[in-house]
């Protein structure tokens, strides 16, 4: 993310590369909040350049290999870890079969040069109100993990975005891992992203929908209309209702479009943002809908 | 005649070194002793400057000084003359320059830069041009009668008005009364940026001896030396300008840049070399951009669809200096009637300043602006009339060797031919044959055109020269002046060299680094002039070494000079082939077996004078503007989404009247630049201001450029060959033309199918979607509906 | 953007109006405050440290007084300043009200807020602005009780 600025050069700091994630905390505790925590640097540079935050101490962590985690376990779920980059998901079959929302926010984040860089975990921690990645997280209830010297704690994603650039991580912590749940095998999940004429997205919109006859369980989730991504919950209550279901997500759209707390910003107003809303809603759902 | 590189698609001469990075650009110039300069720049958008504090930038280790406006009072300027180097007393938009850091590193200057603290006295704004010329807005140059403006202008001291552009022709109000259908409309064009690649930079060096040597990303070497001599006192000899390779020009790089101020700066700093980089943020805030536009226009047409009458007012919104914007405002002026032969017109462009960003040139040059309201008012009237756009415009063309256009410049025969585009163009894009039904219900398809006419907008004596030296194997040095920032106007004008002598291509070269000491002459290269002026001036050139090379080879063949001819780089006598002298045998002058010689190094000389511009009136707009007219079209053919307003062009055309294309490739790559340039203007650029004059979008995250995901599939290209007699083989220029119609031709597209009028730009989603839902909600409605019913989404989607 | 609030100090209303009408007292409770200086006709110049979210900078910021009406305890003061890369300036209207057992303070906003900051934190700012609002006021307090006492 770029603002502008008039500055070519970064400001001073101290860059340390620890191999272990011991030794990394360790630096963390040490340098409080003077210190800030790489991975691909993607976000962390241009904010450093633009001089809106300046750490004294930048913790390099690509080369801590308990980082690099990629797991799946039947019943329990999808670990992803520090480091792992958006062209790592993007190869990652298992992603693209099962957890299809973050496979296709993972292909739209923008381009290969970017994503070979940039990590999943550092898009949620800059909390940027565009990003992609928070979005498909948020809807299979994905929750992050974090460590510091002293504790290890696990908070939903939803929570952890507090806000523009703020969110749940107190000096001396790292994000160490993101935790999906596991899902069931009919779940069906996707995202949209509507961008054109803008690198970032003008809304984003992913939808987990577990329709049988035994459970139903529905989440759609938002992102790029206000400070932080949010859940249309009454919109989600229609679709659990019984009934046609096409029209169920046509009233579920119209909901969505209303109930969210939605803003105007430079790239969009409110008013086109909802009207996205209710258009990218149905047509996200009627997509999902209709695939076997 | 069949030509040997005339008319090849010979690959531009400057690629090689592009593409293997080995090309030396104004940024690569580093040179010993070099200090880094770095600008403070407003925060406030008017106010009086009343302190500057610069103790604690001096503090940080490496600043070397650091120097305020006051310190060298200029003004500076091509056209208003309205420009400071530095803020002078007061600053006038947020992001004016107010000091100047210079230190051995970035690093420390750029710590500096935080540390200088302006105190300002806040002044009352006006953003909005129309307000700025209400008579109690707050005047934002109070002293505009001591600016040494260009004759060609009429700036209004006491107001906010850089320049009053009038024309008046016919009896604009007689031919209202007598037109049976009248339209009435409204236009708007924001701010943009030209978005080049390689941003404003300089390097000076300001020589203990007087002698200043600059090297800078611009298009021009002579205003440089031309403005600073004029304005700081220098001699024309002791300032040498170079500019290496250039990434990017597009009107930005016109006039005077930074070159000045980085002059003063080195000398300031006890003579030692400066380098000034803009960062992108500081070239979206800090440099020009193009102007903010406003047209009204009110147009009167006959039954049978003649149009007999044209009213328009623009408003130029130039910000906080006009420099060059005033010229802009006078091209945008005699350019309102496009290609059309409008018998009562009356033309009011006022360039008018705001507490915005200063504004310039930009490709195209006022045209795009008259044509988006012209050529949208062609297709209004045509709905109105009952009449075909097509058709309506038939009607109205101007008829070369007959017609007049608005400035009463009678078009010569040979201006070209303005039908036979419209026909091609037609042709091309199936005009009346109806589009394939898009998959997707809820989107449509549609056609649009417009037509447009431009010729370099400069002072009528605007001049060009060429010098062509010999080397001893008949190589060649040819030394020009127009600029090369990836137009390839040097790789035409070396095929003409290599056409006339009959030498091999790689015999010819142009150095890539223009030099005021070193290069020859040309005013400007700007308003697609380079290979018509700088091209006739080498032909001349060419004449002029001829005549040398045959005065020679007729004394050693013995045959009177007009016996000879010159062919594959010999001189040989006419019907008999074998009597024949090499060039590199006379080139040097010859000398015959006993040594004697006669002759000596070859030097052709030629010029481009432009005889028949003239001034226009100040009154009522009437001269000769130009030195040639290329008429042209675009038709697209685009693809709507009418839930999103999302715009698809599925094939555009252009269609040109060259006179002759000297090189296909080059103007194939004009086409394609100035077609994506023209839609990603159509489409999605503009500066957006807070409510305090900050820039919104300095940056390409949220200033949206066109992207290669963004490009149409198809993009095609025709030419119409009339000769202009008087061209470099008959050809005109094509550099800007190929983005002032594609705005127009979207536009006209959408309103033919949905009625939805689109006046203002960028026709960005949300604005589309915003027209069709203010203009025609029932459409959305019933595209809603199809949407809902649609049962193959996951079909279409692949 | 506008906001606004309503405070009750325990003080007397001539003594919060004589607190707030000197501007180094009030000042010096700006959270963040680096340094500042009082020039003639109470403008005040001042560097503060702000941190929103995890941008952190300094801003250089300088206030006046548009309009100050003692008889009506009534005040209007106009802030203005720049910082990472940002700027803003703001009108802010105040107002005491006196009370049984004190003093009400009422203060009222208008905002805006230019650069990253803008374009970025605007959904945050009001949050933030009664976080500092908060805090100024708490200084407030304590200083005219330790004061008054
Ligand atoms: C040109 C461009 C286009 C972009 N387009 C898109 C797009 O289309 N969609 C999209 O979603 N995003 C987009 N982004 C944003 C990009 O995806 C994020 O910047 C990137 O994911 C950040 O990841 P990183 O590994 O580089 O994080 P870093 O830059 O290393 O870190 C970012 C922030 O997170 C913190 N952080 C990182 N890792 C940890 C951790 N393990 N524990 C605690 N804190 C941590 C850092 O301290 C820093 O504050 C774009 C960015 C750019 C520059």
């Amino acid at each position: 993310m770029s603002f502008g600025s008039p500055y070519f050069t970064l400001p001073e700091f101290t860059y340390h590369k620890p191999k272990t994630l011991r030794e990394a905390l360790e630096l963390l505790e040490k340098y409080g909040d003077e210190a800030k925590v790489m991975a691909g640097g993607v976000g962390l540079i241009p904010f450093m350049k633009e001089r809106l935050i300046s750490p004294t101490h930048v913790i390099d962590i690509k080369e801590i290999a308990e980082l690099k985690k990629l797991e799946y376990k039947k019943g329990e779920g999808l670990t992803i870890g520090a480091t792992i980059t958006f062209s790592e998901l993007e190869k990652y079959q298992l992603l693209k079969e099962k957890y299809r929302a973050l496979y296709q926010a993972v292909k739209l984040a923008s381009d290969n040069i970017i994503r070979n860089r940039a990590t999943l975990i550092g898009n949620i921690c800059e909390a940027i109100p565009w990003v992609d990645g928070p979005i498909p997280l948020i809807a299979y209830g994905a929750e992050v993990e974090i460590k510091s010297l002293d504790e290890v704690r696990r908070t939903p994603v939803a929570d952890f975005i507090k806000g523009p650039v703020e969110i749940d991580l107190k000096p001396g912590e790292i994000v160490t891992s993101i935790h999906l749940p596991d899902i069931p095998e009919e779940a069906k999940s996707g995202f949209l992203k509507f961008n054109t004429g803008s690198e970032f997205a003008l809304l984003n919109i992913a939808a987990y929908l577990l329709i049988t006859a035994k459970k139903k369980d529905v989440r759609l989730v938002y992102g790029a209309i206000s400070s932080k991504p949010a859940r249309a919950l009454e919109a989600e209550k229609i679709l659990l209702r019984d009934g046609d279901l096409n029209a169920l997500i046509s009233m579920a759209a119209i909901k969505a479009s209303e109930e969210l707390e939605v803003i105007s910003d430079v790239l969009a107003s409110e008013d086109y943002r909802r009207h996205l809303i209710k258009i990218l809603t149905m047509k996200l759902l009627k997509e999902l809908v209709e695939e076997v | 005649m069949t030509f040997k590189y005339i008319g090849r698609p010979v690959p531009p001469q400057d690629g090689f070194y592009k593409v293997t990075g080995t090309a030396q650009y104004t940024l690569d110039v580093e040179l010993p002793g070099m200090l880094y300069a770095k600008l403070v720049t407003s925060t406030v958008p008017h106010a009086k400057i009343k302190k500057i504090d610069v103790s604690k930038a001096l503090q940080v280790p490496g600043v070397v000084k650091v120097v305020v406006g006051k310190d060298f009072p200029y003004r500076v300027g091509m056209y208003a003359g309205d420009r400071d180097l530095l803020a002078i007393d007061k600053v006038r938009w947020v992001g004016h320059p107010v000091a100047a850091v210079l230190a051995e590193s970035l690093e420390a200057a750029e710590k500096a830069i935080d540390l200088v603290d302006v105190e300002y006295e806040e002044l009352p704004t006006v953003f909005d041009p129309l307000e700025a010329l209400s008579p109690d807005a707050p005047l934002i140059h109070e002293k505009m009668e001591e600016y040494r403006h260009s004759p060609a202008f009429r700036p209004i001291p006491g107001t906010n008005i850089a320049n009053k552009f009038t024309l008046v022709k016919g009896d604009v109000e007689k031919g209202f009364r007598e037109a049976d259908v009248i339209i009435e409309e409204k236009f708007y064009i924001p701010h943009v940026s030209h978005c080049f690649m390689e941003v404003h930079n300089v390097v000076a060096h300001y020589h203990l001896d007087g002698t200043v040597e600059i090297w800078t990303s611009w298009q021009n070497v002579a205003p440089i030396r031309q403005i600073m001599a004029l304005s700081l006192g220098i001699p024309h000899n002791k300032i040498i300008v170079k500019i290496p390779y250039v990434g990017g020009g597009f009107g930005g790089k016109a006039g005077l840049g930074w070159e000045a101020l980085v002059a003063i700066l080195s000398k300031e700093a006890g003579y030692r070399p400066v380098k000034l980089v803009l960062s992108r943020k500081e070239q979206f805030t800090s440099a020009a951009v193009r102007e903010g536009f406003y047209g009204f226009a009110k147009a009167g047409f006959k039954k049978d669809g003649r149009f007999i009458a044209y009213d328009v007012k623009f408003i130029l919104d130039a910000g906080a200096y006009a420099d060059y914007t005033v010229n802009v405002g006078r091209a945008v002026g005699y350019s309102a009637d496009g290609c059309y032969e409008i018998p009562n017109i009356r033309v009011e462009s006022l360039t008018v300043y705001t507490n915005k960003i200063p504004t310039t040139a930009l490709r195209g040059f006022g045209y795009p602006e008259s044509h988006w309201v012209l050529e949208q008012i062609m297709d209004k009237a045509a709905e109105k009339l009952g009449i075909d756009p097509a058709e309506l415009r038939k009607i109205n063309l101007v008829k070369p060797g007959i017609s007049e256009t608005c400035t009463g410049e009678r078009l010569r025969e040979d201006a070209g031919n303005p039908q036979k585009v419209l026909e091609v163009l037609l042709e091309e894009i199936g005009w009346g044959k109806p589009s394939e039904k898009p998959r997707e219900p809820w989107k449509i398809r549609s056609k649009g055109l417009a037509l447009f006419v431009k010729g370099p907008a400069q002072p009528p004596n605007a001049s060009a020269s060429a010098i062509l030296k010999f080397n001893e194997d008949a190589s060649i040095d040819l030394l020009i002046a127009t600029g090369n920032f990836g137009q390839g106007t040097v790789t035409a004008l070396m095929q003409i060299v290599a056409e006339e002598f009959g030498l091999p291509l790689e015999k010819i070269r142009v150095d890539y680094i223009r030099d005021t000491h070193k290069s020859a002459y040309t005013w400007q290269t700007v308003g697609s002039r380079g290979l018509f002026t700088d091209g006739i001036a080498i032909l001349n050139a060419i004449e002029d070494a001829k005549k040398q090379i045959f005065k020679i080879a007729s004394e050693v063949l013995r045959c009177p000079e007009d016996h000879l001819e010159l062919v594959d780089g010999e001189v040989r006598v006419k019907g008999k082939p074998w009597e024949k002298i090499p060039l590199q045998d006379i080139v040097m002058g010859y000398t015959y077996p006993n040594g004697n010689s006669i002759g000596g190094p070859v030097i052709g000389r030629g010029v481009f004078m432009s005889t028949h511009t003239t001034y226009l009136d100040p009154e009522t707009g009437q001269g000769n503007p130009t030195i040639f007219h290329t008429f042209g079209g675009t038709a697209v053919e685009i693809e709507v989404n009418l839930l999103t307003g999302e715009v698809e062009v599925l094939k555009g055309v252009q269609v040109l009247d060259l006179g002759k294309v000297i090189n296909p490739l080059l103007v194939e790559q004009q086409v394609n630049g100035g077609f994506l340039m023209g839609l990603s203007i159509g489409l999605y650029e503009q500066i957006k201001f807070d409510e305090r004059g900050w820039v919104v979008n300095p940056n390409f995250t949220n200033y949206y450029l066109i992207r290669i995901k963004d490009i149409p599939k198809q993009i095609i290209w025709k030419t119409v060959e009339t000769p202009q007699s008087d061209g470099p083989y008959g050809a005109r220029g094509v550099g800007e033309l190929t983005m002032i119609g594609v705005a127009p031709a979207i536009a006209n597209a959408i309103y033919r199918a949905l009625r939805v009028k689109l006046n203002e730009l960028p026709m960005s989603p949300e604005n589309i979607w915003k027209a069709l839902r203010e203009q025609r909600p029932e459409i959305v409605d019933e595209a809603l509906k199809k949407f809902l019913e649609f049962k193959k989404m996951v079909e279409v989607k692949k | 953007m506008k906001f606004e609030g309503k405070m009750v100090l325990n003080s007397r209303r001539e003594d919060v109006w004589n607190f707030i009408s000197e501007p180094s007292k009030v000042i010096e409770c700006v959270p963040g405050l680096e340094e500042y200086s009082v020039e003639e006709g109470k403008r005040v110049t001042a560097k503060v440290k702000v941190s929103i979210g995890f941008i952190k900078g300094t801003f250089r910021a300088s206030s006046s007084v548009v309009k100050e009406d003692h008889q009506n305890y009534t005040a209007k003061l106009k802030l203005s300043g720049s910082g990472v890369g940002s700027g803003f300036d703001a009108l802010v209207d105040l107002k005491l009200n006196e009370l049984e057992y004190g003093t009400e303070f009422i203060w009222l906003a208008d905002v805006n807020v230019s650069g990253p900051l803008g374009s970025l934190a605007k959904p945050m700012l009001e949050g933030y602005v009664r976080k500092i609002v908060d805090q100024l006021f708490d200084c407030i307090k304590r200083k005219l009780t330790n004061s008054t006492i």
